[in-house]
């Protein structure tokens, strides 16, 4: 006991205690975050997008050429900076609502206002002029015109951009709530053959920015829908308001006890995931430190040196015990750093503690499972590249997991989320994600039952790697089979 | 005597198709320092795994300290097995301290012991190096340290002095000395076997996985006894007719540089033939030829038996298998 204790000791200090693994496992997600972040940064930060101008043709045969005249007025460069300085304005007022304004000068807020107008996306319109069309014939040559890069664009619109639905008696009659995107199908259908869907036809040059792409696209629609509301006979100022305005809701949660609190739905459906990630890293991590490490050892030939201290039993045990606590260690560090996060967030009575407990225990099925299998791929080879052709296994209970997350996750009643809570090198990561959802819980003998059945396969798996491990440590030479392997299994 | 430190009963080890270890008895006196010789693959670190319970025996017993199996007295034999290493990026001190530790010694009183001992084989600095900063002899050195770091009562050397420069073997052999004396019980297997003649009162010879040797020095060199007489006649001197015709020489043959042997009946006494020998011709110097350990060993070891015979006889993996466990 004693002598597990003290290699599971060193296997956690070489291991956790250095600066390789705070580089690995706390430095590094947090850069990786910091380069994500810097990136998006940058990303606005060069927003230096091509300014929008030149010539745009447009053959509009609608009633008075209205939208002709519309793009003109919004892309005059006179209501443009109108809108700019609107924005400005508004930018202005927020900025000095912050708490910041208070410790800034006056010539400070106007270098940091300059500094995100690019950002805000104002100055980004230059001159733009539309070309009225009279027929088809100026259209065709347009096209030819587009192409060779004297127009930027080019549009066609008309009264069929500008036709009304039809409604139905029942359709009159009935309140209709589109939340099934099969029944807005179905309406979309009911209007008939007769009654297309209003269109324009919208051609743009190659090199044309998507961004203004789609601010010349949104314009032409945005007005082809006041028009339409307009004939509708509605106010469109009204409907617009109306629009912006949606009731906010205040979702809140009444539980089991009584409690009322605020509901966090959206985030709610994230927790299956972030707790099948976490058990997921925690878990790989300290497998491959398990395999490297054994690695190590047997390369440098300090193994039998060991070995005549310890037995190749007691060694595997500390092992595991040691790089478990490293895993553990991981564990322990992210969901302290989720746990604070949420707390910070407010989030933290959305998160079941319950849940926490029970992760730990299947982390320890996910890890030893795992770690298991790469102990004994680790003994059995001498090199790390010959570790692949064994690998196989491993990269099949590593792969599952993400394959069943999203079938999970979206049904975690099934038939097959149970079958797979009683695989065991899935047993782990299904249970996590069946238990983060409230809304389908999962009764206790369950999750009683499924431990039982993870530490059963755990126990098989130990097993058979002790007996690769015991034969492997000791062999060097040209690496084992598969083949080989089962013999060992089967000999030892 | 005492109950032998170790004990083999019919040990018998296969390995697919080969025998490493075929039907072998074994009984290493409890405060002997045994010699293990062999050819390279006679079975000599198999056997020595089997001792230390790495590899457990198809057939047969083993009793090591008077226990079952080496498991229950592991804290009592320290072993260094011929694939030693160190962990390379750890600290020699650390290192040590780790190995004491997996033996069961207190930590406290760990620390002075390695510093002496380190200053002992002549590595005073080393304690805060890592173990990748040291030379080959000085890496064989702390693991000798590694072994006997728990003041084992039975300590099994594998190949002990491959790769030690002269100096670093003398000191070793002292060292093997002063545990011998201390009455600790040592084997150590080796190719070099004047060593072996040197230091050992007692040599096992396995071969093919048999044991074709197990005696003292003196009893072996006694049942492989030549009975040779060798002189050195003065230049020019006539001797062939006149020693020829002493009685008890059956016949003579050249050796070496001017060196003569003469060949004696198994019953002769090499006493009465030396003195007969100074009487009747000039010579340099005579004397009688002792069987060396390399005598015996290439007379009881055939060319083919080497491993190296071996591994070109057997092909493929199977072959390499057997060999590398």
């Amino acid at each position: 006991m004693r002598k597990i204790f003290a290699a599971a000791v060193r296997e956690y200090r070489t291991t956790a205690l250095t600066p390789a693994f705070l580089i690995g496992a706390v430095i590094l997600p947090v850069a990786i975050w910091g380069i994500i972040a810097a990136v998006a940064g940058l990303g606005l930060l060069t927003g230096e997008k091509a300014v929008m101008e030149g010539r745009i043709a447009i053959l509009d045969e609608s009633e008075d050429q209205l939208f002709f005249k519309a793009l003109t007025a919004h892309f005059d460069p006179e209501a443009q900076r109108a809108r700019d300085e609107k924005r400005r304005e508004q930018i202005q007022e927020l900025m000095d609502q912050s708490p910041m304004s208070s410790m800034m000068s006056e010539e400070e807020k106007q270098r940091a206002m300059r500094m995100a107008a690019p950002l805000l996306g104002l100055e980004r319109i230059g001159e733009i002029v539309f070309e009225p069309l009279e027929s088809e014939e100026q259209f065709n040559a347009a096209r030819d015109r587009l192409g060779a890069g004297e127009l930027r664009a080019l549009i066609r619109v008309g009264e069929s951009t500008l036709i009304l639905p039809e409604l139905t008696e029942a359709e009159q009659q009935e309140v209709i709530i589109d939340d099934d995107p099969l029944l807005q199908q179905a309406a979309a259908s009911r209007q008939g053959p007769m009654q297309s869907k209003p269109t324009f036809r919208f051609a743009h040059a190659e090199d044309l920015d998507s961004d203004h792409v789609r601010a010349l696209r949104s314009a032409v629609a945005q007005i082809a829908q006041n028009e339409r509301f307009r004939r509708a006979g509605m106010d469109v100022a009204m409907v617009r308001a109306i629009d912006r305005s949606q009731p906010e809701p205040q979702t809140t949660v009444v539980t089991s006890r009584g409690e009322e609190r605020e509901s966090r739905a959206e985030f709610q459906r994230m927790m299956p995931f972030i707790f099948m990630m976490l058990l997921f890293t925690a878990a790989v991590t300290g497998g491959q430190y398990l395999l490297m490490g054994t690695l190590e050892e047997k390369g440098s030939r300090v193994m039998e040196v060991l070995l005549s201290a310890i037995s190749p039993m007691q060694l595997l045990i500390a092992k595991l015990v040691g790089q478990g606590l490293v895993g553990l260690t991981i564990l322990v560090m992210y969901t302290g750093l989720g746990l604070l996060l949420a707390d910070r967030f407010n989030l933290l009575q959305l998160i079941p503690m319950a849940q926490v407990g029970w992760m730990v225990i299947y982390f320890l099925i996910a890890y030893a499972f795992l770690g298991a299998m790469m102990v004994a791929v680790g003994a059995a080879v001498t090199e790390i590249r010959e570790a692949q052709a064994l690998y196989a296994p491993i990269t099949f209970s590593m792969i599952l997991p993400f394959v069943l997350m999203f079938p999970i996750i979206e049904n975690p009643a099934s038939i097959w989320a149970r079958i797979f809570s009683y695989f065991p090198p899935t047993t782990p990561f299904v249970m996590v994600m069946r238990l983060s959802q409230p809304a389908y819980p999962v009764p206790l003998w369950e999750i009683l039952a499924t431990i039982v059945v993870g530490f059963a396969g755990v126990v098989l798996v130990t097993i058979a790697a002790a007996k690769i491990f015991r034969v492997g440590v000791l062999m060097y030479g040209k690496p084992p089979s598969m083949l080989t392997l089962l013999k060992w299994l089967r000999e030892a | 005597m005492s109950d032998p430190a170790i004990l083999i009963e019919g040990v018998t080890k296969r390995f697919r198709d080969k025998v490493a270890v075929d039907r072998l008895d074994l009984a290493v006196p409890a405060g002997s320092l045994c010699g293990f010789l062999g050819p390279n693959g006679a079975g000599k670190t198999t056997t020595i795994r089997m001792v230390m319970s790495i590899f457990l025996p198809d057939e047969g017993r083993i009793s090591v300290l008077g226990r079952k199996s080496a498991i229950e007295s592991k804290d009592r034999i320290g072993y260094l097995p011929e694939e030693r290493g160190v962990y390379r990026k750890m600290k020699v001190g650390e290192f040590l301290t780790y190995i004491g530790t997996l033996k069961g010694v207190d930590r406290k009183p760990l620390s002075k012991w390695i510093d002496q001992w380190l200053d002992r084989v002549g590595l005073p600095e080393v304690r805060k190096k890592r173990c990748e900063e040291l030379s080959k002899g000085m890496q064989q050195k702390v693991q000798f340290l590694a072994t006997i770091i728990h003041d084992p009562d039975l300590i099994i050397l594998d190949e002990p002095f491959s790769g030690l420069d002269p100096v670093n073997a003398r000191l070793l052999n002292e060292l093997i000395r002063e545990l011998h004396d201390a009455g600790k019980t040592i084997i150590f297997s080796t190719h070099v076997l004047i060593q072996a003649e040197q230091m050992c009162d007692r040599i096992f010879m396995i071969n093919g996985g048999k044991k074709i040797l197990d005696g003292t020095v003196d009893e072996i060199r006694a049942d492989h006894d030549p009975n040779t007489v060798v002189f050195e006649p003065s230049p020019g001197a006539d001797y062939e007719s006149t020693v020829r015709s002493i009685p008890g020489v059956y016949s003579l043959s050249m050796g070496d540089r001017g060196v003569v042997e003469a060949h004696l009946d198994n019953d002769a006494d090499p006493r009465s033939v030396m003195r007969t020998i100074v009487e009747r011709i000039p010579v340099r110097r005579v004397e009688v030829r002792r069987a060396t350990l390399e005598d015996i060993f290439v007379l009881l070891v055939k060319p083919g038996d080497s491993e190296d015979m071996l591994r070109a006889a057997l092909s493929g993996r199977a072959g390499a298998e057997a060999l590398h466990a």
